[in-house]
């Protein structure tokens, strides 16, 4: 810098006030960006505690610039370029840490029209990276901290750039549309992008929270939802709590929406660690009384035999989650009670539901019977075994919170079961053993210590 | 009541003089007037009052009584007055001077005065408690009984003609009761004497002497001499009291000749009647005959006192003779109770000689005493209680209890496994000390067995060594036995051929020197560490030593293991609970450590890598044995040690959990775990300890999936250990574990796959070099046979062959394994194992009988891969037959295709037992879980009580809660008296007690006085003398 002063002092030989000015006024505009070019490539290195200094210090210039283009054109502007140039720079740099990224987002999030402008800004960028996951992994974590705005919410007299007083009610940036605009225009972006197998799961995992309440027009995103719910897997099980919202806020119609619900209770529905935030809504889907009995029913056989590979923290959801459907369905009653009748024969040779059927309505689950609950109540844990007897007693109490099951792991009961306090000894088993192997025990079939 | 008015800040004092002023005028004339007259009327009352006071005497102190206390109420401090709280609105007309309010309830007054009622509390206790405590504790004592002496009405001749009168009368109740002639005394025989008296006072009291309502002077006399006996009788006899004359001529006046003995009671009606009517009619004749007749009657009485004293003698001499019968008894019976007492007692018969009995010793009461004592020690020495001697049992009971205990056992594990509570869990815990106890028995006569010329050690070691050798069935010499062989060759020769071992004496001859180095006493290791130093020294001595001998290799491992085991043994037997009580803490340590052993032991930290390629089992069956023992010693601390280490292997878990194949069990986890299944009940609904163990087990088989696709052995081998030990530990409950379906449907898809991957292999092998290609075909499957016909188990050494063997967590290696093709034939041949194991539980289980839960559901998926499996069974051995044909296995190759075959083929039929023949088609029942009786109709409508009105309830409740508030109120009213009382007799207690310590006090100065002045004096007649 200093080399710069000297040579421009060497070079000029300028007389005139205003070609000084000029002369001036172009040096300090070159040290400016120069300065900022430093500040930039600060991102590329490894020092956190520099990163979010230069982070700060570009940030604070893009208020001062902003101020000024304020003061010059009497409407509110922004340093779009300069604040660009930020974004791209901390969306593409790998090497950026999640703790610059939180800082920028944390103050992006309290300032409207900078949220506006990185919005837009982002939504560019995701535009050009659209090879790069990480990048788009990136952006995601970027957008995901930007707070959409409601249709009605008033729009926040805070900015970042202090906006001018005399300046007009028109600009774009005091209408909460364009804000709304400017998040969907991003997440679409982002949403276009062919995106990791992670990602998706993660942008459906925050949609019904975080983006369709800032949409500014969910029903965008109805084509990427459906596509996801008929995916299949965990994917659809996600896309399913974005779904409800759109059908339940945006009145959007669904066709066959039971049986692709229907169709998700398979094997591995138990197994995935999504499946509390799935049963919460199966229970919401499954709630009203209106529903015919046949397809209850068929629901019921289902979750029950896929319940016969399930581990005991999924089994603990599926015994209460089947007492109210049966609560709140007393004809699918039938199926832990037949009473005898003429027309119905006393015992079967084959079960008459077909699993495979994937038509809940030709399921014949009506003419079957709940014999997957037997298996279930012999469990070897005690406490599912006894939370599976409640077929057996009298429908007495109330529908069972569903809330209170949903959250159990092996973790949780083992810990619950070590945890319990020891009121009488255990029993020992009666024959001490003598030896590693006993007899009648299959262990000495397939192993040997010899 | 001016001057209650106006007594605003005068003194108490004037107060009250004023006060008393005031009375008095209100009285007629003065106070002290009023009183001296009160004093002179009393006086007077006292003296002559006939009835004790008169109607003014009666009125006027009442009177000034009623105006003391309206004074007293007066006089009292206001500071004296306590205002009882009274409710804020009260009902009209509460305040009256009766205490009733409206309502008939008794209401506290306004004011009390609890300096007053105190006080009069303290009078009357004063009265009542002080005389009681005074007469307390004392007996007798002097009455003043003087007749009038304290009755101040009585004049001085009133009182001495009463005195008169009494003393007459006493003087004829002593007569008639005290006779000197009255010989029995229990007969109330009332004769002349009586009447006599009565006459005599007859006239000057004014009596009257009546009968039946007639005066006994108006009566007949003969009439009088019939019913006179009624006259003078007692109540008893009142069935006597009609005589006829015929009796009574017979009887009274001529029958005293014939001596009438047949009753007392005649004879001394008799006498009484003769005697008493000296001044009768017949006075003459009867004069004469009482002369006779005294005479005659005191013969009579001396007579039948002498009959008496005979009778009693007799009596007395029978009972005696009874006695000493006793007594002769009692020295058998002394021989049976207790030697001490014996002893004593033969002591006391020594000193005693002369008698030489206990019993009827009223002459000598020492002899008494020491009975006496004798009974008593006998009474205090339980113990030594004469108790019968436990019946041998014959071979029939012995069977039948042995029988009923297993039963009993049975029937407990059943109520467990069923969720109820069983009465009693010490079933399995008195087994355990039952088998200490056969042990302790073996070991004993093991000792005597070994007899002559041993020390106890020797032989206590050869007993442990037996033992060892007798549970294992293992033909072994150790070094016990060598140390036999050192110091009696021939017991040791006899040994090794009691235990049927022809190189007994050779393998002994190597491990001589150990016999030196292994001590028979080890202290108790305190720390994990110690107990593998003990066991790797004395392992690595005996290895150096077995290198000097001569053995071989194979003979050397045999030789040395046992040293752990042995060491195991020892400590057990040195330091069982059983010997003393404070080896609990040891056992509890080496519980510890001997678990902490078993887990090192098989995840090969502490073995020697050189000596110890592979796990010995013989060191793990120790282990188990000794830490069953173990447990059984101190069960809670290992229960709590356990639940420790569940605990640790959870947190293991949580805190580690990253990559879901992880599975973080080790193989000496999963035998720790084993070993926890297999000591604790495992059949229980709820165990506090294999609930969680069983969870653990299962979270592990739950994970790694995806160790399936890309083979990693360990974990499908840890799977493999962990479905056999669930299936081992719910085999009796037959629960369903829908983790090892899960698993054992993998398992197939694994088996199945192999088949694609002998597609790629073959093709890759076109490709690689053709020396290779012989080997990867190897790989596929090789499934080789076990010496008795079965297909091979998984050794250990395959275990420990799998990559990363001891690690937590296993990685995923993308390299196969050298040996893939033996592990797959193991893992086939076990999966196919397990399947059918499982199938067969469950088949017969309950909850599968009658409906498709479990073959339509469960087996029907697993029956069409394992219908694949089989038809793809075949090319998968062929790959393998070729190569072993170079091996010269061919044969067994296609026999073990064809034991695979049939297997599979058992199992299908046996999950489709619709396609076989002989079994039943399926007659499914539907499900009736609500089969009780149906729930009513809730129903909103009030409910109404047709009983009574609600009033006549509440009246009675009210009577009932009113009586009910009444007993409480006087319950704590007597609460407090009691309290009060004990305050006061307290209070009065201390103050004798000081009284008695001034005295005291006083005494000793008084004491002190004199002997100070005593002292001086001498001294100064000391000083005069010199």
């Amino acid at each position: 810098m200093k080399v710069d002063l000297d040579e421009v002092d060497q070079n000029s030989v300028i007389t005139d006030e205003n070609e000084q000015k000029a002369v001036l006024s172009a040096w300090i505009v070159k040290t400016y960006k120069e300065f900022i070019k430093n500040l930039l490539s600060n991102f590329e290195g490894r020092d956190i505690a520099l990163k979010i200094g230069s982070l700060r210090i570009l940030m604070s210039l893009v208020k001062k610039e902003g101020a000024f283009l304020c003061r010059r054109s009497k409407i509110y502007t922004f340093p779009k370029s300069l604040f660009e140039k930020i974004v791209e720079k901390l969306i593409q740099e790998p090497s950026l840490e999640d703790e610059g990224g939180a800082l920028e987002n944390g103050r992006k999030a309290d300032y409207d029209p900078i949220k506006k402008k990185s919005v837009e800004s982002t939504g560019k960028n995701s535009d050009l990276s659209k090879k790069y996951e990480d990048i788009a992994q990136r952006t995601f974590e970027v957008l995901k901290n930007i707070k959409g705005i409601g249709k009605t919410e008033e729009i926040g007299k805070l900015f970042w750039i202090a906006a001018p007083e005399k300046s007009e009610k028109k600009a774009g940036v005091f209408k909460s549309h364009s804000h709304r605009r400017m998040f969907s225009e991003a997440w679409l972006s982002l949403m276009r992008i062919p995106l990791p197998v992670e990602l998706y799961k993660m942008i459906l995992m925050v949609m019904h929270r975080r983006i369709l309440p800032g949409m500014h027009d969910p029903c965008l995103l109805m084509d990427f939802l459906t596509e996801s719910y008929d995916s299949g897997g965990p994917v659809s099980l996600l896309a399913l709590n974005g779904l409800f919202t759109l059908i339940t806020e945006y009145n959007l119609t669904y066709p066959e929406f039971y049986t692709k619900l229907y169709a998700m209770f398979d094997k591995n529905l138990l197994q995935v660690k999504y499946r509390s935030r799935f049963f919460r809504l199966a229970d919401t889907f499954l709630s009203s009384s209106h529903l015919p009995s046949y397809l209850v029913a068929a629901f019921i056989k289902r979750l029950s035999r896929i319940s016969l590979t399930a581990s005991p923290s999924a089994l603990v959801i599926v015994a209460p989650f089947i007492y109210n459907l049966l609560k709140r369905h007393p004809t699918c009653m039938i199926l832990i009670h037949r009473a005898d009748s003429e027309d119905s024969p006393s015992s079967l040779e084959k079960d008459p539901y077909d699993f495979n059927e994937p038509d809940p309505a030709k399921s014949n689950a009506l003419e079957s019977s709940l014999w997957e609950i037997l298996p279930i109540q012999n469990h070897y844990y005690s406490n599912i075994s006894i939370m599976a007897s409640i077929f057996n007693e009298p429908f007495k109490s109330s529908e069972y919170l569903l809330e209170d099951f949903l959250d159990h792991t092996y973790s949780t009961m083992i810990s619950a079961e070590t945890a319990k306090q020891i009121k009488k000894q255990p029993a020992l088993s009666d024959p001490a053993p003598t030896s590693f192997f006993r007899s009648g025990e299959v262990l000495g079939d397939i192993f040997s210590l010899d | 009541m001016g001057a209650k008015g106006n007594s605003g800040k005068q003194s108490a004092l004037k107060k009250l003089k004023a006060q008393l002023n005031e009375a008095g005028k209100l009285g007629s004339g003065g106070k002290n007037k009023v009183t001296k007259k009160e004093r002179q009327r009393q006086k007077k009352n006292g003296l002559f009052g006939s009835g004790g006071s008169g109607a003014t005497g009666s009125t006027l102190p009442k009177q000034l009584a009623n105006k003391l206390k309206r004074l007293q109420v007066e006089i009292t401090n206001p500071f004296d007055i306590k205002a009882n709280p009274s409710k804020k609105f009260e009902v009209v007309g509460q305040g009256s001077g009766n205490n009733k309010g409206v309502t008939g309830k008794r209401i506290r007054s306004q004011y009390g005065l609890p300096g007053v009622s105190r006080q009069l509390g303290l009078e009357k206790r004063e009265k009542t408690l002080v005389s009681e405590l005074e007469s307390k504790h004392k007996v007798g004592g002097i009455r003043d009984r003087r007749f009038g002496e304290n009755n101040e009405k009585l004049s001085f001749e009133e009182k001495m003609l009463q005195r008169y009168t009494a003393e007459r009368q006493a003087v004829s109740k002593r007569k008639r009761k005290n006779d000197k002639f009255n010989l029995s005394d229990g007969e109330d025989s009332e004769g002349e004497g009586n009447s006599g008296y009565e006459d005599e006072y007859g006239g000057s009291m004014g009596f009257e002497l009546t009968h039946g309502g007639k005066r006994l002077t108006e009566l007949d006399d003969y009439e009088m001499m019939g019913n006179y006996e009624d006259l003078s009788s007692d109540d008893a006899r009142g069935e006597n009291s009609n005589i006829d004359a015929e009796t009574v001529t017979h009887d009274h006046f001529g029958g005293f000749k014939v001596v009438n003995s047949g009753s007392n009671r005649e004879g001394d009606n008799g006498y009484g009647y003769g005697h008493g009517h000296g001044h009768g009619h017949g006075e003459n004749e009867g004069e004469e005959k009482v002369k006779k007749s005294k005479a005659q009657i005191m013969k009579e009485v001396i007579a039948k006192s002498k009959l008496h004293k005979y009778e009693r003698q007799l009596t007395k001499q029978n009972d005696l003779d009874i006695i000493e019968e006793l007594d002769d008894e009692y020295q058998d019976i002394k021989q049976l109770l207790s030697v001490a007492i014996k002893e004593s007692n033969e002591k006391q018969k020594e000193s005693n000689d002369g008698r030489g009995s206990m019993f009827g010793a009223k002459q000598q009461p020492t002899q008494v005493d020491a009975y006496d004592s004798n009974v008593k020690q006998l009474g205090f020495d339980n113990s030594k209680r004469a108790n019968p001697q436990d019946r041998l049992k014959t071979e029939e009971e012995l069977a039948v209890e042995r029988k009923e205990k297993l039963e009993r056992n049975e029937r407990h594990r059943i109520r467990r496994m069923q969720g109820l509570d069983s009465d009693t869990e010490s079933g399995s815990d008195s087994e355990g000390g039952d088998d200490d106890d056969d042990e302790d028995d073996e070991y004993n006569k093991n000792v005597i067995s070994f007899g002559k010329g041993l020390s106890s050690r020797n032989g206590k070691n050869g007993q442990e060594e037996n033992y060892f050798s007798d549970e294992e069935g293992i033909v072994k010499i150790t070094k016990k036995n060598t140390a036999f062989s050192i110091t009696n060759n021939i017991n040791k020769n006899n040994n090794s051929g009691g235990s049927g071992s022809g190189s007994a004496s050779a393998s002994a001859s190597g491990s001589k020197d150990q016999v030196n180095e292994l001590p028979f006493v080890f202290p108790a290791p305190k720390t994990y560490k110690e107990f593998v130093e003990l066991t790797t020294t004395y392992s690595t001595q005996s290895h150096e030593s077995n290198k000097d001998g001569d053995d071989d290799d194979e003979n050397e491992n045999g030789e040395e293991k046992p040293i752990t085991v042995t060491i195991i043994e020892r400590l057990l037997m040195l330091y069982n609970t059983k010997v003393s009580p404070q080896n609990k803490s040891i056992a509890e340590k080496l519980f510890c450590i001997l678990f902490e052993y078993l887990k090192a032991y098989v995840n090969n930290n502490n073995r020697n890598a050189v000596t110890a390629p592979s796990v010995d089992k013989r060191v793990v069956d120790a282990l188990f044995k000794s830490i069953c023992q173990l447990v059984n010693m101190v069960p809670e601390h290992c229960c709590e040690y356990i639940r420790q280490y569940l605990k640790h292997l959870l947190a293991l878990e949580t805190t580690t959990a990253g990559s879901p194949s992880s599975t973080l069990l080790t193989f000496g986890d999963i035998f720790a775990l084993k070993l926890v299944l297999m000591v604790y009940s495992s059949s229980d609904k709820h165990h506090y300890i294999v609930t969680p163990t069983v969870l653990i087990l299962c979270r592990t088989l739950s994970l790694g999936s995806d160790a399936y696709t890309t083979r990693n052995y360990s974990v499908i081998f840890k799977h493999l250990l962990i479905m056999s030990i669930l299936h081992d530990s719910i085999r009796l409950s037959a629960r369903y574990i829908p983790e090892v379906i899960k698993r054992l449907d993998s398992l197939l898809q694994f088996i199945l796959d192999l088949e694609s991957e002998s597609d790629a292999d073959s093709n890759s092998n076109s490709n690689s070099n053709s020396n290779s290609s012989s080997g990867s075909k190897d790989r596929i499957l090789v499934i080789n046979n076990d010496a008795d016909g079965g297909f091979a188990r998984i050794n250990f050494s395959v275990l420990q062959s799998l990559p990363l063997f001891s690690q937590r967590r296993p990685q995923k290696n993308s390299e196969k394994p050298s040996n893939a093709g033996e592990l797959n034939g193991y893992i086939v041949t076990s999966t196919l194992t397990l399947l059918q194991r499982f199938t067969r539980l469950y088949n017969n289980a309950p909850f599968a009988s009658q409906n498709p839960s479990f073959h339509e559901y469960i087996l029907t998926p697993m029956s069409a891969k394992l219908g694949s499996i089989l038809s793809l069974l075949p090319q998968l051995m062929k790959t393998n037959k070729k190569s072993k044909s170079k091996s010269k296995e061919s044969s067994n190759s296609t026999s073990i295709v064809k034991d695979l075959s049939l297997l599979v083929n058992s199992l299908i039929s046996q999950i489709n037992p619709s396609s076989s023949t002989f079994s039943p088609q399926h007659n499914y029942q539907f499900l009736k879980l609500q089969a009780h009786k149906p729930l009513a109709i809730r129903s909103i409508a009030p409910k109404f009580s047709y009983s009574s009105s609600f009033y006549l309830d509440s009246r009675n409740n009210n009577s009932a809660s009113a009586l009910k508030r009444q007993y409480k109120e006087q319950l704590r009213g007597a609460v407090k008296e009691l309290r009060k009382d004990s305050a006061f007799l307290n209070k009065l207690n201390l103050d004798k007690q000081l009284d008695a310590d001034a005295q005291y006090k006083k005494t000793m100065n008084k004491a002190f006085n004199t002997v100070d002045t005593d002292i001086a004096n001498t001294r100064y007649d000391k000083k005069d003398d010199q």
